[in-house]
């Protein structure tokens, strides 16, 4: 992020702290005109936001879903110009657990095997140069909620029975040129801002609001764009992801797979491929 | 910024006595051996990372990346970034390293070992107060993911190819 965009960020959160304290030089009828245009933008939000739900393919269906695989293929370009491709294989399985395969080869990052349990808080990663397969704990301030988890709920699903973003404010802005209804919401102390398209109603972009890791760094904001939707299990879902400065995802995604459940136990071996997920044939 | 210069828990660099004598010992490049994952240069990345800003064994829950998550790869380790917007900052703000990713026309040592777009960083050499260390730590970023997590690559060099022409010349005949 550019320093001017942290300065202007910085200065915005500044602008809508004062705003949201209704500390306004006119005193009491500044604070009235404020808390009602506030409760005018929530009620608007949450409109927009059962809007977007339906749009996804209700609620119902939404609520229903237990687990996804995401298989995902990029290409990235090096600092040298050399093209290389990313191919990805995830297991999320809701709330708590996730197995992500991770091949980069031939880069330096290379191929990695990654589990987190965080029902039986354990975890393990496998790089075909470590001869240490052994299960390890997970570190107490690891939650799901603040893992890839929820984050894949809130990019492909938006709610579902354990992510549930709650709608604060909207307004309308401009995303690629286009406009937009931009939704506020919050999640596990998090603001996530959903942009809707005003025809379909579905998310282009949901910007992420992210505090300092270190507590000595700016805050960041990171956006993450979604086209070509499809529909699996009758729930519209993005087919291409862009992070900001990355690459595009192309995704195939399974909703509601049989899996194998050893892969959340005892860790797989590399020989066995990206879909050691897979259930074992009987 | 004076808050990404190490500073205090940083893993305990060497003290002025001990640098000195380190200065006349040769510069050694351990491989990491598959069948001695915690050993060769670990530890010693790790130190550097720590001293940089970008790894916090004692407090993990602050660092950017994620000690649970180093293992050993070729020469170096590679690692788990927490949020890759925050680990690029602290990059460009502590002084030390130097973008390759300006159009310098490096081709050397890991000419084949790179990350995405904007991401390989070396780190000065020397023992100057500005300087990490004796040698030059090297950082790749690669392309972020949708959680904004990516994967990174460190390694330890003797010298750094643009620092200086002699440290391109030390740098590809140390190959």
């Amino acid at each position: 992020m550019r320093p001017y965009s942290l300065i202007l960020f910085a200065a915005t959160g500044l602008l809508l702290n004062y705003t949201c304290l209704g500390l306004t030089h006119n005193g009491s009828t500044g604070l009235e005109n404020h808390s009602m245009s506030n409760q005018s933008s929530e009620e608007q939000a949450r409109v927009l936001w059962e809007q977007a739900i339906a749009a996804k393919g209700g609620r119902e269906k939404l609520l229903r879903v237990k687990n996804m695989v995401i298989s995902s293929r990029a290409v990235y370009e090096t600092h040298l110009r050399k093209r290389n491709s990313w191919n990805q294989e995830r297991l999320l399985v809701f709330p708590d657990k996730e197995w992500h395969w991770t091949d980069m080869r031939p880069d330096v990052f290379g191929l990695r095997v990654e589990m987190y349990n965080y029902e039986m808080r354990i975890f393990y990663i496998l790089t075909p140069e470590d001869s240490d397969k052994k299960v390890r704990q997970v570190a107490n301030y690891k939650r799901w909620e603040e893992s890839t988890l929820s984050n894949a709920q809130i990019l492909y699903f938006m709610e579902t029975s354990w992510v549930k973003p709650l709608p604060i404010a909207a307004h309308q802005d401009k995303v690629n040129g286009q406009p937009v209804d931009i939704v506020q919401t919050e999640f596990f102390g998090q603001r996530i801002d959903f942009a809707l398209h005003k025809v379909t109603h579905l998310p282009v972009r949901i910007s992420y609001y992210n505090k300092s890791i270190t507590g000595r760094g700016p805050l960041t904001i990171s956006n993450v764009d979604l086209s070509e939707y499809v529909e699996v299990d009758g729930i519209k879902i993005p087919r291409k992801v862009t992070p900001e400065n990355s690459s595009t995802f192309n995704n195939r995604i399974q909703i509601n797979v049989d899996y194998n459940e050893e892969v959340f136990v005892k860790p797989t071996t590399l020989e066995a491929g990206p879909e050691t997920w897979r259930p074992k044939k009987k | 910024m004076e808050q990404w210069r190490g500073g205090p828990g940083g893993g305990g660099g060497p003290g002025p006595a001990r640098q000195k004598k380190q200065e006349k010992k040769k510069c050694k490049q351990d491989p990491n051996r598959s069948q001695n994952p915690k050993g060769g240069d670990i530890p010693e990345i790790e130190d550097y990372l720590t001293r940089a800003g970008l790894l916090n064994m004692a407090n993990p829950s602050a660092s950017l990346i994620d000690p649970d998550s180093i293992k050993p790869r070729k020469e170096g380790i590679t690692y788990t970034i927490n949020n890759v917007d925050q680990f690029n900052y602290a990059l460009n703000h502590s002084g030390y390293a130097i973008d390759l990713n300006n159009g310098f026309p490096w081709n050397g040592q890991h000419d084949d070992q790179v990350g995405g777009k904007g991401v390989d960083n070396r780190f000065r050499t020397g023992t100057k107060p500005d300087k990490l260390g004796r040698k030059s730590l090297q950082v790749v970023v690669g392309p972020p993911d949708d959680s904004r997590k990516a994967t990174g690559y460190s390694d330890l060099d003797c010298s750094n190819p643009v620092q200086s022409p002699g440290s391109a010349a030390k740098h590809l005949i140390g190959k």
